[in-house]
């Protein structure tokens, strides 16, 4: 039996939760790389994502002070056993890293011990400002010297600040590239997302390029690998009532797009690659 | 937090984590000396919590002391005028490099600057209309030892890492420093003349242009910058950037200034560079980022000769085991 510990990077809507969920329904009752061994002794993290999912409309949004965990007992497809805890929390919480630059003793110690991260990324959540190049070439003659700009950073230097001090606080050097922790990189909400015919590294790479260059600058290829991911398949609102989340269960929606651009059911596959059951 | 910490190096005070690592400030001795013996024996409670030691701008030299033991780092001296372009340069290749484009072969593998890249490319961009995008306005002018320094790290196919740092200083440091080498106010500029691995020079080719009156004033102060640069370069890679090159430079200007580099930095390389070509912007920094990313190869140390007796040249039987 092992116990191995992973961490779950995502901002806020990021769709930790219903990832969660949805995860849970097909470890249970649609099992693909991973199935559970026996249902969790306590279920309470993912009651109301479990319900709201049952009847076709989605979760609220988790508080910002939540912590909880799950643990699941899983079993992969060569029979090794596994322990593992899910956590949900806020997403607020990786915010308050970002703006009071500071990682609280618990996450610290999550993120040392981890094995693998796992990142969720909601690309259309994210702001970036790809057209300020032209902006610099086509500007106007009169310059605006004094207007004092405020400006939220782009998401792409965000998230590279981020992910640099959570592997600063982790001891995780950068200076050559890493083959620990492993980091899945989850595109989240993918049916928001115009892929065309790209694979999921392309398409981080088209939206967040420096996040893209940072992490293939920082990890081996063999320890990171980016997928598409769609809990639900399709938007749910709290208010919708989505007949084939009802009839068919909420265990037969959403899909993941592997690395290599191939649509698949088993959304315990990115978390089977993490944990190196894959 | 108002008290600071008794190790200068240490700004646990503003933020960062503590010089010597102790996850909690309050255990490392250097900080103790900053209490009073009275108020050590009090137990506060205190919420433990990681902290990383650089806070996002611009780097000074006790960051240094922080960041160079880790690998080479390649310290880009961004020499000019004031008004010449260089924090546009730089602007401009923060912003290639946001859009995911290699530079000098190598890809970005992380900055310890970017709250002040970030604060430098929102000039740039248009998110209200009563602020449109423009240039991002003067460099102060400090009285600092050292500049600014902005930085970030690259990774190229090999695998080579490098922490390239640039400076944005004040064009009057140079100005200043042109004129007098030893001025007080020109201090920032000695010290990058002393320590930086390559040299970029700003020629601004709006000032040398025929439409301004004080073209000579410009090709003055440059040619001065060249000469005094001249004295201190030695073999270190070096270009003379033609900034703002969609405005044509006088062309006898243009001319005296290439033979003054040639005779003054015989290796220097010229380069032209515009904002209505993002990528020349990129271009003119890999002129000189380049070739000083291989550190130069230590020289063999040759023994002078002091004196002509044969007694004097024996350095025994081992210097040629």
């Amino acid at each position: 039996m092992s116990t191995p510990e992973i961490v779950l990077l995502g901002g806020s809507y990021s769709g930790k939760t219903h990832y969660a969920g949805q995860l849970y329904g097909r470890l249970l009752r649609n099992p693909g790389l991973l199935e559970l061994r026996d249902t969790p002794a306590d279920l309470s993290a993912l009651e109301e994502v479990l319900n709201c999912l049952e009847n076709g409309h989605a979760a609220g949004h988790t508080s910002v002070g939540t912590w909880t965990e799950v643990l699941l007992p899983l079993k992969d497809k060569r029979g090794h056993m596994l322990d593992l805890r899910w956590p949900d929390y806020g997403g607020e919480q990786l915010q308050t890293v970002f703006s009071e630059r500071q990682v609280t003793e618990n996450w610290r110690s999550q993120l040392c011990q981890a094995e693998g991260w796992l990142l969720l990324i909601r690309l259309r959540k994210e702001t970036t400002y790809p057209d300020a190049l032209a902006e610099l070439a086509n500007r106007s003659a009169d310059g605006n010297g004094t207007t004092a700009r405020a400006g939220a950073w782009d998401a792409n230097a965000r998230w590279v600040e981020l992910l640099q001090m959570l592997l600063h606080v982790a001891g995780v050097g950068t200076v050559s590239r890493r083959e620990q922790p492993r980091l899945a990189v989850l595109l989240s909400c993918y049916d928001e997302v115009t892929a065309d015919d790209l694979l999921p590294t392309q398409v981080l790479a088209k939206h967040l390029p420096l996040v893209a260059a940072f992490i293939d600058s920082l990890w081996t290829p063999d320890a990171m690998s980016i997928w598409g991911l769609s809990a639900l398949g399709c938007l749910l609102e709290p208010s919708s009532d989505d007949e084939n989340f009802i009839n068919q269960g909420p265990e037969h929606q959403g899909w993941v797009v592997t690395p290599d651009g191939q649509k698949d059911s088993d959304l315990s596959r990115p978390l089977a690659w993490l944990l190196g059951a894959e | 937090m108002s008290e600071r910490c008794t190790n200068p190096n240490c700004f646990v005070h503003e933020g960062e984590s503590c010089d010597l690592g102790e996850m909690e400030h309050t255990q490392c001795a250097s900080w103790s000396a900053t209490m009073p013996e009275t108020e050590a024996d009090a137990e506060i409670p205190v919420v433990t919590s990681a902290r990383v030691p650089w806070s996002g701008s611009a780097l000074g030299l006790a960051d240094i002391a922080n960041l160079s033991p880790r690998g080479r780092t390649i310290l880009i001296g961004v020499l000019g005028a004031h008004d010449a372009g260089k924090t546009t340069l730089l602007t401009g290749n923060y912003l290639q490099l946001l859009q995911g484009e290699s530079l000098a072969n190598a890809r970005f593998a992380g900055s310890r600057t970017l709250g002040a890249w970030e604060s430098l490319a929102a000039w740039t961009r248009f998110d209200d209309a009563a602020r449109p995008p423009s240039f991002p306005p003067h460099t102060p002018r400090g009285t600092g030892r050292v500049p600014g320094l902005l930085h970030f790290a690259l990774r190229n196919a090999e695998g080579e890492f490098r922490d390239v740092l640039l400076t944005d200083a004040p064009g009057e440091w140079f100005t200043r420093w042109a004129v007098k080498e030893d001025a007080p106010e020109a201090e920032g500029a000695r010290w990058l003349v002393r320590n930086a691995d390559a040299f970029l020079i700003f020629a601004d080719c709006k000032r040398l242009a025929d439409s301004n009156p004080k073209r000579g004033t410009a090709r003055n102060e440059l040619r001065q910058l060249l000469e005094r640069l001249g004295n201190h370069v030695a073999n270190r890679p070096t270009a003379l950037v033609w900034a703002k090159d969609d405005v044509e430079p006088n062309a006898d200007i243009r001319a005296a200034i290439a033979q003054g580099l040639a005779k003054q930095i015989p290796h220097a390389l010229e380069v032209n560079s515009s904002t209505n070509q993002p990528d020349s912007l990129t271009k003119a920094l890999e002129t000189v980022l380049c070739p000083a990313w291989i550190a130069p190869q230590a020289c063999h140390i040759v023994e002078p000769i002091l004196h002509q007796q044969p007694f004097a040249a024996f350095r025994g039987h081992y210097v040629h085991a």
